[in-house]
């Protein structure tokens, strides 16, 4: 089948996505684009690849834990370099068509993500379009049915917010638990040998400041974005593989950089549409996610699929290195 | 067989390539591909010997002699507004590697500054293009059909570079598709004259018109 996913990001929390970086001043990351008039503006952009990236992690995860049978399969580092970053190719490409078509049948998450195998290049299935601002500059470009404010500037939904590094060494209550290894320690209750000014000195310059002020300049909480998946030729393993790697991700549905702190947080609906079809209801993610007929389907398909193969990889450990090789047993 | 007009109208106008050749025959013949033999595209290739070539059957009238022919279908014409590089990144995921890699034996430490691991920070030139022309002799019924299945041009169409918006396709008074690389034992250099145009062999010496209207031509303000 081949077709589109549109998705619309409505950000919870404030988004980091870093272009550049001045000293400890992170700004975020913006691209050339036409405005409605076909000149060049300058826009932020959440890129595909980005996206590509976090969904083919959360994919990754998901079949592992899912053959894992509730405990977490953990596979050698070719292959997590191969599921979770797209592999490389080593040496000359080459090609065998018979293999490469095995191991897209026997592994659906990188025959929709693509990757290097061997010697070999799976082109992937997905075209992860970057996601856009509905914003004034790129009204012309979002379709209309896509709620946002439109009248307001792309540069007018940033903020900057600023956060202290703090240096706990330096902090007199914290201190005590600090051991300080240039003070010789002698055995007894006040016993130590005072170590020399000056080397002391040369010392505290060699030492970098832990202690700073840093700002990012963030997208502000409330702005929606919305991008486009497109897909072609997949089959409904392999879009139960896409809806898979969405709900893993789902769990924890952030985006862009400083998760940790709580930045990135979205809810997301998703649309389904096949070429010269009407479009559908797809995804909703916004605490936990909601399927629709079509994805339930398409994702209880996949997970059957994953199943049958736990029970393989039970009675063979090396199933998923041979699946990878070519050598694959049903 | 009729002269045409293709032009993509771009979503973003943000197309990733280096010399704006754009040959529309590539892509239709990509189109024409998956459809016929889909097969092939199963994994990528980086060379393909003479005897596995597949020759497409495009819409389009063949011009040239002998080895050296080549589609009526001119490269792509349009006035670029400016050239950007951006990058893209491909980093080894730490904290996922520690739950997930089993290394056995081995001792647990992954090189990303060189070697097979290695993170990239990729620069990737790219152009601003409102709309893309191209100018081509054949059935236009059946170009347009296999032009409608195009929805991304140039590279790294896998991060949605060079998303299409729309496609018009019109009749044109004017057989322009000679705006493309020609056959010459004169010509100034060695290039791809007909699809796959990255495949070394069958380059042959040709010559590009040095025509305005080619967005390769064109000059950035």
């Amino acid at each position: 089948m081949n077709g589109k996913i549109e998705t619309v990001f409505t950000l919870l929390s404030p988004l980091s996505h870093i272009g550049e970086s001045i000293g400890p001043n992170s700004y975020l990351a913006t691209q050339d684009m036409l405005d409605a008039n076909g000149n060049p503006i300058e826009v932020f952009a959440y890129s595909g690849n980005a996206l590509r990236g976090m969904w083919r992690d959360a994919g990754a995860e998901y079949m592992l834990k899912k053959l894992g049978s509730g405990a977490t399969l953990q596979i050698p580092l070719e292959l997590f370099y191969l599921f979770f970053s797209g592999g490389a190719i080593g040496g000359d490409q080459a090609m065998d068509i018979d293999k490469a078509r095995r191991i897209r049948e026997q592994i659906p998450h990188l025959s929709i993500f693509g990757g290097g195998v061997g010697n070999m290049l799976l082109p992937g299935k997905l075209s992860v379009g970057e996601a856009l601002p509905v914003c004034r500059e790129l009204a012309h470009i979002i379709p209309d049915y896509v709620s946002g404010n439109r009248e307001l500037s792309a540069r007018q939904m940033t903020t900057e917010v600023s956060y202290s590094r703090k240096d706990d060494a330096k902090d007199d209550l914290l201190r005590p638990y600090l051991q300080d290894a240039g003070v010789p320690q002698i055995e007894g209750p006040q016993m130590t040998l005072l170590p020399d000014p000056e080397q002391e000195k040369k010392k505290e310059t060699k030492e970098k400041p832990q202690q700073m002020r840093y700002t990012m300049e963030v997208f502000c909480r409330g702005a929606a974005l919305w991008q486009e998946t497109f897909f072609r030729d997949l089959c409904e393993i392999e879009l139960g593989a896409f809806v898979a790697a969405v709900t893993k991700w789902a769990e924890n549905p952030c985006i862009g950089g400083q998760n940790r702190i709580g930045m990135g947080r979205v809810k997301a609906e998703m649309s389904f549409q096949l070429f010269g079809e009407e479009k559908e209801p797809f995804i909703t993610v916004s605490d936990g996610y909601l399927l629709t007929d079509r994805a339930r389907e398409a994702k209880s398909r996949y997970d059957e699929f994953l199943e049958r193969y736990a029970g393989y990889l039970e009675e063979n450990r090396e199933g998923l290195t041979k699946a990878i090789s070519g050598k694959v047993a049903k | 067989m009729k002269p045409m007009k293709i032009t993509a109208y771009m979503r973003t106008g943000k197309i990733a390539t280096t010399d704006l050749y754009l040959p529309l025959d590539a892509m239709l013949e990509y189109v024409w591909i998956q459809q016929n033999h889909p097969e092939l595209l199963e994994v990528s290739r980086s060379s393909i010997p003479p005897d596995e070539l597949v020759v497409s059957e495009l819409p389009l009238e063949k011009r040239g002699e002998g080895d050296e022919w080549y589609w009526a279908c001119s490269f792509a014409c349009g006035e670029p507004k400016c050239e950007e590089i951006i990058h893209w990144h491909k980093r080894f995921d730490f904290d996922l590697g520690t739950e997930y890699i089993d290394f056995g034996n081995r001792r647990g430490k992954v090189d990303v500054k060189s070697g097979y691991y290695k993170n990239y920070r990729m620069p990737l030139v790219t152009y601003l293009v409102p709309k893309l022309e191209w100018y081509a002799v054949g059935d236009l019924k059946e170009v347009a059909l296999l032009v409608n299945e195009i929805t991304h041009i140039g590279k790294k169409r896998s991060q949605g570079l060079g998303r299409v918006a729309r496609w018009t396709i019109e009749e044109w008074p004017e057989d322009l598709s000679h705006l493309r690389a020609i056959p010459d034992p004169n010509g100034d250099m060695e290039m791809g004259i007909r699809p796959p145009y990255w495949l070394a062999w069958q380059w042959k010496r040709a010559r590009l018109p040095d025509d305005g209207r080619l967005a390769c031509n064109a000059r950035l303000a």
